[in-house]
Parts: structure tokens; C-alpha cells; sequence
């Protein structure tokens, strides 16, 4: 076949190769067209010439023949001779014998053995017009060679025969026809040439431009441009071309900066194929942070499961089994692999299955995070963690042993500090009842200050109790109506209200709330006694009690018309054993406010005073619910 | 005030001289005329000493007023030994001690003390005190022999 053969060459060498076989073909045929014409031409330019011979030889024959001498006719045939081209004449009688002849040895004899030399085409040719009957020129083309025969009738009884061939005249006329064939056919050569020349300019050499970029952009040189300019089409396909080298330069590019991106971060990313074995389709070079190259994974010379920690696999294998049955498709972990160094890695993985199009899981890919140095931290503020409960657990018991010791403390306080104040006021009464007619009043006037300092200290030790008992004791919420609470306290205090014909306001209107009875019972207790206290003096004295509830806080007010005292004591009227003034003039034992403050304090609030020396005082008190 | 029903007497179990001076002076000081009899045990050895008297005939005390704090057996253990003894668990014991906290509040009562009582520091208040013991466990209460 032509066909393969045709795309096995390349057009620019096809095609001047088919334009020199067309200007060939065209010269042959250019050559074969004027051969044509040639003969044609040398055919008709001899009949009108063996025609005008003919006419001169018959009339100058007839002239001749009727003087009947016979030598003398047979001259004339003979002198036919000098018409170039003309080969045989052959006067024949009637009886076919020759009477006239080129050659002398054919006279007299018959035509048939007269022309027995001659080859047998002139033969055959001669025989034929002989036999022809016409009165007039008959010429017609010899049947056998390239040659005109001619006959005439020369008077009734004698016919002449004359052959005249063609060849001489033929090439003489190619001889000279040959020049102008030839440059016919240096004139089609050139325009072959000219063509091919063009063509190469216009189609081949951008077409070999186009080739090569094309077959270098295959090859990934993507910065390669065709550089074809103009709008037919090959320079539409290089533009075309050259933009699509652009973008997939630049998209390479981008490709090669991801590339590095994921080589140069902590990250290695890999795929599986999910077939027997999971051979590794793609890894990239981070891998080598473990010391193994892309390609030993790649080849499965390094295999990656063998890499996975004895103690990860089966969970790692049980986890992928499951999200290849139920998924999801993607999921996390964690697990370690060993580093060509023996030692572990610990990985954060990043799996997620790539399906086809049929939903088949083809493809497993995973991105994996180095957090060993993490796990490591980790475990170490686990072990810290560790050690820190236990250190808590022995501060604790430490603290407890305190505390213990503290209530032991207070239990001793309580017990034997006691216990003498007991004897003290005892004897002091035994002697003021037993003995009072022999003291004098001095002398009774002692033992009443040694019982008033009893009882002073007595109520001075069942304050730090208290204080030391609120420190222990957890807030023990339940439902309290504000309300009766603050009658109880009010009744408590009802001898000394009325002994001072202090007035009461109290608005409280608050429903029953979850707060430590207790608490707010001895909060309540000591504001109210301190109002009284404080205000002993005014006339009358004034105290109000208000409580209101907003946005989960219990606001509770107590305010007097009392001595009040100067903010900037604010901070100490609350400290332990603080007092702003005299025993003599305000008895007590300044833990009272210290006693409140710790009150609400356990139970999550706080307490603060508003007051102006002579203006009285406002103490509120702020805790959640 | 008059006596009735008494048939036995108080046993005061108490470690502190004053504390036992003052008692026995508290109890007697509205009934000089027919003072009840007071047994002493100074320590919780002491107490427990009387034990083996009651069983070998001793007359066993109307009420039992029992310091905790004591040398050697607290006060609880006595309280503890009695009321799970077989024959005289009945025998009716008060706590009377200075501590007023709720812990031994709570497991003297649940040793099964029958009353406690904190000690009063103002000695008139002590005298009140020996009165209502003495109506009540000597004279009210009628416990089981």
C-alpha cells in the first residue's frame, strides 16, 4: 500500500517529492501530447505533398506514357527517387506487371516479385493500395508502418504505386520540436520548484515548528512556543498551542510549588492502590524525613505495613476494614512507624478512600503529621499530671492533718479555757452569796468586774468558735423563707428593742429560697446586733431590713440611723478582731463582721457597707442563688 | 424542794477539781436540808471500777453524769461500755461537758446517752442546772431497775 508509506514520510519531504513526480509526469506527458502532435503534423504536411507529387507525376506520365517509350517513362518513375522520403514508385500495367521502377532490377516483372525484398510491412502496404480500383489520387496511411501510401491511375491501363515514409521527415521535424520540449520542461521543473519553495515558507517549515514545540511540550519542557504568527490555520493551532503551553506552565508550576509545599512541611502524603498487598501509587518525598526514598516504597522494596508499629496494626487494619464496610470515607488516627533509625515515629493520619464511578473503593489516601514530639509532651504531662495528683493527694492530706489539728485546737479551746472561766465565776459568785457580809463594797465591786471579765472572755471564745466552726462547715442549701427568718432574729433581739424603743422596718417580701439557714441566720444575727448596737444612742433608733431578688442574686439590706463610721476603715471593720472603737463605750469582740464576711463568703457572695460618720450605716449583702 | 422516790444515788463522773467542787456545791446549794448522795469516779478507769460493785450488790445510781473529756477512758468509751452492758444499759446517763460540737453532740447520742448538757460558765446558771437534774432524773423520770 501507498497510504502508509505517504504518512511514514514527513510532508515537507513528501511533498516537494510528489510535485517533482507531478512536473515529471508533466513533462511526459507535455512530450507525449507533442509527439502526437509531430506525426500528426508530419502525416498531413506529407499526404499534401505526396498528393501534389502525384498530380505532376500523373499528368507528366500521361504526357509521356502515350509516346509509348517505354525507357522514357521508366526514367520519370526512377527520377521519383529524388522526392526526399519517397521510398518506393511502382508503375504497374494492367496485367500487374512493373514498367516503371526506383530500381532497375524490378522492371518487368510482376508486383508481387518485384517488391519480394522489401520488408514485409512495406510488402503488405504496397500489395493493398495496388489492389485499390479508384480512377483518381487515393492516399491513405500505411496499416503496417508509419508511412503514406499513394496510387494513381495513369491512363486506363496503368496505375502508379508510390510509398513515402513518414520517419525522416518525423524526426526531422522532433529534431527541431525537441528544444522547445525541453524547455517546456525546464519551465515546469522551475514552477515545481517555485511551488515546493513556497510551500516549505508557507506550510512545512511552521508545520516542522509546530511539530517539534508540540513534541517538546510532550515531553513536560513547558516553557517551549511554537512562535507561529497569522491567522490561517496553522498559526491559529501554534497560538492555540502556545497559550495552552502557558497555562500548563503555569499550572506546573503550581503543581511544583504544592509539590514542595508538602516536601518541605511536616507532612508525607502517600497512596495505595486497594488491591492484595496495597502496593504504593504515589508518596511524596517528605518520606524521606524516615529515611527511605519515594522509590523504595514505590518499587515495594520497603513495604509500608512492614513500617507500622506491632502494637498499631491490627487496630489500624481493623479501623480501615471497617471504613471500607461502613464507612465514613474519611477518618483520623493515629498510630506509629519505624524510622529507618529503629526509632518510632508517632503519626496523626488523615485517611479518605477514593472510589470510582460505580462507588468501588480504588485508591486509599493518607496525609501523615510527625506528632511525636507532641505524644512525647503529652506523655510527659500525663507522668507530671501523675505525680501532680499524687502531690495533691499529699498536700490534701496534709491540709486535712491541718485542719484536724485545727478542730482539735478549737475542741481544746473550747474545753479547757473554758473550764477555769467556769471556777472563776463560780468562786466569785460562791463569795459574793457566801461571804457578802464580810467584803465591803469595793470588795464587791471586784468580784462583779472579775464576772463581767468572765463573761466577756467566755463571749470572746464562743466568737472564734463560731468563726472556726463556719471555716468547717460546708453551705448546706435548703428552702428558707427570708421572711421568718428575720421575725427569729427580730425575737431574739425583742428585750433589747424594746428596752431601746428602736423602730423596725423590715420589707421583706422574697419567696422562699434555696440558701444555708444557718449562714444567713448568724449574718443576719450579727448585722441586726450591730444596727442596735450602733445606734443605741439615737432617738429612736431607726433600722430597716430589705431584701430583693434580680437575676439569680439575693440583695439584702441593713441600715441604721446610727454613728456610722469613715469609709476609709471600710476594708478593717471587716478583719478579725478590728473595732473602731472602745470596749467601755460599743462592747464586743470585733470577729462579729469578720464572722459575717466568712459567712457569705462560703456561700458565694460578698458584703460591703455604705456609711458616713453620724449618718448611720448601710451593710449589703450580695449572694447568688 | 422535797425529794421523792430517790433510791439511789448520783454517780458524778468528773476529772477537774473545780469543775467537781463547783458541781457538788451546785447540787447541795438549794438542799442543804437532805442532800442527795453523790458517788465520784475522777477518771473513766474509776467509773468503769463500779461495775463490779453494782454486780456484787453495790446500789446502782439513779443517773450518771458523765464528763467526756477524761483522763486515760474518755468519757464516750464509758458511755459505750455501759449501754451495751447487759445488766445496767438502763441506767439513765447524762453527758455533762463543756464541749458544745455537734460531732460529739452526735455521737454521744448515738452511743445512746439519754441527755446532754453543756456545763454553764455563769455559776447560777449551773445551780439551775443541778435543780432541773435533780427533778427530773431523781425525781420525775422513773427509771427501770
Amino acid at each position: 500500500m501507498i497510504w502508509p508509506a505517504l504518512t511514514v514520510l514527513p510532508g515537507r519531504i513528501l511533498a516537494p517529492l510528489l510535485l517533482a513526480g507531478f512536473a515529471l509526469l508533466g513533462s511526459a506527458l507535455n512530450y507525449a501530447i507533442q509527439m502526437q502532435e509531430f506525426r500528426h503534423q508530419v502525416a498531413s504536411d506529407q499526404r499534401r505533398r505526396l498528393t501534389e507529387i502525384l498530380n505532376f507525376e500523373q499528368s507528366r506520365l500521361e504526357v509521356q506514357s502515350g509516346l509509348a517509350s517505354r525507357f522514357h517513362v521508366s526514367r520519370l518513375v526512377a527520377s521519383m527517387g529524388l522526392h526526399s522520403a519517397i521510398t518506393n514508385a511502382l508503375l504497374v500495367d494492367a496485367n500487374g506487371h512493373v514498367v516503371g521502377a526506383m530500381l532497375r532490377a524490378r522492371l518487368h516483372r510482376p508486383l508481387t516479385d518485384a517488391i519480394a525484398s522489401e520488408p514485409p510491412a512495406v510488402r503488405a502496404g504496397l500489395l493493398a493500395i495496388a489492389s485499390g480500383q479508384g480512377k483518381g489520387i487515393e492516399i491513405v496511411q500505411s496499416p503496417g508502418d508509419f508511412a503514406l501510401l499513394g496510387r494513381v491511375a495513369i491512363r486506363p491501363d496503368m496505375t502508379l504505386i508510390v510509398r513515402s515514409d513518414l520517419g525522416i521527415p518525423l524526426a526531422l521535424r522532433t529534431a527541431a520540436g525537441n528544444q522547445e520540449i525541453r524547455r517546456e520542461t525546464a519551465l515546469i521543473l522551475l514552477f515545481a520548484a517555485a511551488l515546493a519553495i513556497l510551500l516549505h515558507v508557507l506550510w512545512f517549515g511552521r508545520s516542522a515548528r509546530l511539530t517539534a514545540a508540540v513534541a517538546a511540550i510532550g515531553e513536560g519542557r513547558f516553557d517551549t512556543r511554537s512562535g507561529l504568527t497569522g491567522r490561517d490555520e496553522l498559526g491559529q493551532i501554534g497560538q492555540a498551542l502556545d497559550r495552552m503551553a502557558a497555562d500548563l506552565q503555569a499550572r506546573h508550576a503550581n503543581l511544583e510549588q504544592l509539590s514542595t509545599l508538602i516536601n518541605r512541611s511536616p507532612v508525607v502524603a502517600i497512596e495505595w492502590r486497594k488491591e492484595p498487598g496495597l502496593p504504593v501509587t504515589y508518596v511524596s518525598d517528605s518520606v524521606r524525613r524516615w529515611g527511605y526514598t519515594p522509590e523504595e516504597l514505590l518499587s515495594g522494596a520497603v513495604r509500608y505495613r512492614d513500617l507500622i508499629h506491632p502494637e498499631d496494626c491490627a487496630r489500624l487494619r481493623a479501623a480501615l476494614v471497617s471504613h471500607l464496610v461502613e464507612g465514613p470515607d474519611d477518618y483520623r488516627g493515629e498510630h506509629r512507624v519505624r524510622h529507618v533509625s529503629g526509632q518510632w515515629i508517632w503519626l496523626d493520619s488523615r485517611t479518605w478512600l477514593i472510589r470510582d464511578a460505580s462507588g468501588r473503593v480504588t485508591h486509599i489516601r493518607s496525609v501523615l503529621l510527625d506528632i511525636t514530639s507532641l505524644k512525647e509532651t503529652e506523655e510527659a504531662l500525663l507522668r507530671l499530671n501523675a505525680t501532680l495528683e499524687a502531690r495533691v493527694v499529699e498536700r490534701t492530706a496534709q491540709l486535712e492533718a491541718a485542719n484536724r489539728e485545727l478542730e482539735s485546737f478549737s475542741y481544746a479551746v473550747s474545753h479547757d479555757l473554758k473550764a477555769p472561766l467556769r471556777g472563776i465565776d463560780g468562786y466569785s459568785q460562791i463569795l459574793l452569796e457566801d461571804y457578802r457580809d464580810r467584803l465591803d463594797d469595793e470588795g464587791r465591786q471586784f468580784l462583779a468586774n472579775i464576772r463581767r471579765g468572765v463573761a466577756q472572755m467566755h463571749e470572746l471564745i464562743e466568737d472564734l468558735l463560731a468563726y472556726a466552726h463556719i471555716e468547717r462547715q460546708a453551705p448546706q442549701p435548703e428552702p428558707v423563707s427570708l421572711q421568718q427568718l428575720v421575725d427569729e432574729v427580730l425575737d431574739s433581739y425583742a428585750h433589747e428593742i424594746a428596752a431601746l424603743g428602736a423602730k423596725i422596718d423590715v420589707d421583706v417580701r422574697t419567696p422562699e429560697l434555696p440558701v444555708d439557714r444557718n449562714g444567713l441566720a448568724l449574718v443576719l444575727r450579727n448585722l441586726v446586733g450591730n444596727a442596735l448596737k450602733f445606734s443605741r444612742n439615737a432617738a429612736p433608733p431607726r433600722i430597716g431590713i430589705s431584701s430583693r431578688e434580680e437575676a439569680g442574686t439575693m440583695l439584702l439590706r441593713v441600715r441604721d440611723n446610727g454613728i456610722g463610721f469613715d469609709m476609709k476603715y471600710h476594708d478593717r471593720i471587716f478583719g478579725i478582731f478590728q473595732r473602731l472603737h472602745r470596749a467601755e463605750d460599743y462592747p464586743g469582740t470585733g470577729v462579729g463582721l469578720a464572722l459575717v464576711r466568712k459567712a457569705i463568703e462560703r456561700m458565694g457572695g460578698t458584703v460591703r457597707a455604705e456609711s458616713e460618720p453620724g449618718k448611720g450605716a448601710t451593710f449589703l449583702v450580695e449572694f447568688p442563688l | 424542794m422535797t425529794t421523792e422516790a430517790v433510791s439511789g444515788p448520783i454517780l458524778l463522773v468528773e476529772d477537774n477539781n473545780v469543775d467537781l467542787d463547783l458541781a457538788m456545791r451546785a447540787f447541795a446549794r438549794r438542799d442543804r436540808s437532805s442532800p442527795i448522795a453523790i458517788e465520784v469516779a475522777r477518771d473513766g478507769e474509776e467509773a468503769l471500777a463500779f461495775l463490779p460493785r453494782w454486780e456484787s450488790g453495790h446500789p446502782t445510781p439513779v443517773v450518771i453524769l458523765l464528763d467526756n473529756k477524761l483522763p486515760r477512758v474518755s468519757g464516750l468509751e464509758v458511755l459505750q461500755t455501759l449501754k451495751t452492758h447487759e445488766r445496767f444499759r438502763r441506767i439513765p446517763v447524762v453527758m455533762l461537758t463543756s464541749s458544745a460540737e455537734d460531732e460529739d453532740v452526735r455521737t454521744a447520742y448515738d452511743a445512746g446517752v439519754n441527755s446532754y448538757i453543756v456545763k454553764p460558765i455563769d455559776f447560777g446558771k449551773f445551780i439551775a442546772v443541778a435543780e432541773q437534774i435533780k427533778l427530773y432524773w431523781c425525781t420525775l423520770n422513773h427509771s427501770q431497775r
